[in-house]
């Protein structure tokens, strides 16, 4: 089924939307939120609220791509799941992804958490325009998604090594742009 | 830096980036000398090439009966496409071709939200033609045949190499935000790609675009695929010009909680009306209550955006506002927030 017919579901009110949405991209919202929580209620559990928050949302969005759209919702829904279980001992995929970032940006900024927030989310999106494809790709995969270095290798055809490289100097680019565009360093 | 502000900068990546992320084929790569994958070499075979221009005429004639992009743009819950987008649809002619297949851009449409194109490929008997969406372990139906099993079963049994197609369009001054594609099959070895992207455009005029064609062959007993053909067509676009309405001032700035509204824009294009409002984020928590937003006596059929932080734009609007447009705000619950009435400042 594709994208615009599952929509099309969800118009009619219909709950087979749901199944076929599940069907064609619960694969892609499940790893986005094992990814991050890596922790099976847990992930059960936002898989589900997924599907909730596709329901309530479409219509009268319309959304496109559907893909993009549901992996979203997982994500905010999984990342603030994740910092909300502040007392769990944490070992998901998503961990390792924030410790790369924490070290790399550890001396950038600190006063202001919240104004920080607002404008680094315009800095990094700044910075991904300053990027090649394969580059935003890593960098997406690695850090949005959170997926092993092993994984994305397999996916760019390279090997963890190189991977782990060049990870490695986008972050070091990153805390550079970071710099250039007045963040302390 | 905190986690948690992290996590919110990586929240608030452009969707943009996700989607590509998502959607990354290492077959697709643009720039090859930045590439980290090691990439075999491609299989040009000049004779093929020459045989498929020869035979490209008849081709598009009959896909373009088949599936027009008027055809394809139609769907229940949008309907027809309207008579004065129609007539804005333009032949495009740029073609190419590679080892047993062939693709065109057959049709385009461009306005300043939204283009559109189709581009029809076609197989030798040797190949069965799929979405690149799909693998050898999609179902049948993705090729739009009935029973069980799968692409690399069927392939297998008829002595049959999978060849997995995609088109899609790009280049700087197409201004692309999103885009989705919509695959048809129209026999085994034909398949029309519909390409629908919203962008932010407005030069009443020729588009300069590049439309990308990647085909990965696929033999059902190996375990990966063979080196894809990726090919690049400069294509024209005229896009169709737009009639700005108005700009509209809100009338209660801070009736949404955590955003404060800013103007408002409203043009209609040939696909019907497009909204452009600004807001600006005043309270983070607040604001993650708010959905979506409806304009009163407008029904939008196209992508909408909502950015509580920027711009919120929504496509392909059919209906009327009245003199002072309404909008209302809706909660994850689909409850209304606000109702908020706009007065016309230009």
């Amino acid at each position: 089924m594709t994208d615009t017919e599952i929509i099309d579901l969800f118009y009619e009110r219909s709950e087979q939307a749901i199944d076929e949405l599940a069907k064609k991209h619960g694969g892609a919202v499940e790893r986005v939120a094992w990814n991050i929580l890596g922790n099976e209620q847990d992930v059960e559990e936002c898989v589900n609220d997924t599907w909730l928050g596709a329901w309530n949302a479409i219509p009268p969005a319309r959304p496109s791509p559907l893909r993009t759209f549901v992996c979203k919702i997982a994500h905010n829904l999984a990342t603030r799941r994740y910092h909300a279980n502040t007392a769990q001992k944490r070992n998901s995929r998503y961990d390792l992804a924030l410790d790369e970032l924490e070290e790399s940006l550890a001396g950038v900024g600190s006063a202001e958490e919240s104004w920080e927030a607002k404008e680094l989310a315009a800095a990094i999106n700044g910075f991904m325009a300053t990027l090649r494809y394969t580059d935003r790709v890593l960098f997406t995969r690695r850090y949005w998604y959170a997926d092993s270095v092993q994984d994305i290798a397999a996916l760019v055809e390279s090997t963890p090594n190189s991977v782990t490289v060049r990870l490695f100097r986008l972050r070091e680019k990153l805390k550079r742009y970071l710099e250039k565009e007045g963040w302390p360093a | 830096m905190k986690r948690e502000t992290i996590t919110h900068m990586l929240n608030t990546l452009d969707e943009s980036y996700i989607g590509e992320a998502a959607a990354f084929s290492p077959y697709a790569v643009q720039e090859s000398p930045e590439r980290i994958a090691h990439m075999k070499k491609k299989r040009i075979l000049g004779f093929a090439l020459a045989a498929a221009l020869l035979l490209s005429l008849g081709m598009v004639a009959y896909a373009a009966d088949l599936f027009g992009l008027r055809a394809l743009y139609a769907n229940p819950n949008r309907g027809e496409m309207p008579e004065a987008a129609a007539a804005l649809i333009n032949a495009q002619e740029a073609e190419t071709a590679g080892e047993g297949w062939q693709a065109w851009v057959l049709e385009s449409y461009c306005d300043e939200g939204t283009v559109l194109l189709t581009v029809a490929f076609r197989a030798d008997e040797d190949y069965i033609l799929a979405p690149a969406s799909e693998d050898p372990n999609s179902p049948l139906w993705t090729i739009g045949l009935t029973g069980e099993g799968t692409l690399g079963d069927y392939a297998l049994r008829e002595g049959k190499t999978l060849l997995f197609a995609e088109a899609a369009l790009g280049g700087e001054s197409l201004g692309l935000d999103g885009s989705s594609l919509h695959f048809e099959s129209a026999s085994l070895r034909e398949l029309t790609v519909f390409f629908e992207g919203t962008r932010r455009g407005g030069v009443c005029g020729d588009v300069a675009a590049n439309c990308a064609v990647v085909v990965v062959p696929w033999a059902p007993d190996e375990g990966e695929p063979s080196a894809a053909e990726r090919r690049s067509l400069p294509v024209t676009l005229r896009e169709g010009c737009g009639e700005p309405l108005g700009v509209y001032a809100p009338a209660e700035p801070m009736a949404v909680p955590g955003v404060e509204l800013g103007e408002l824009s409203l043009t209609r294009t040939p696909l019907g009306l497009r909204l452009r409002l600004r807001m600006q984020l005043r309270d983070e928590e607040a604001a993650r209550q708010l959905l979506t937003l409806q304009l009163e006596g407008v029904e939008f059929h196209g992508s909408g955006v909502l950015d509580p932080d920027g711009e919120c734009v929504f496509e392909q609007g059919q209906g009327d506002f009245g003199e002072s447009p309404t909008i209302t705000f809706l909660d994850w619950d689909k409850e209304t927030i606000a109702e908020v009435r706009f007065e016309k400042i230009g």
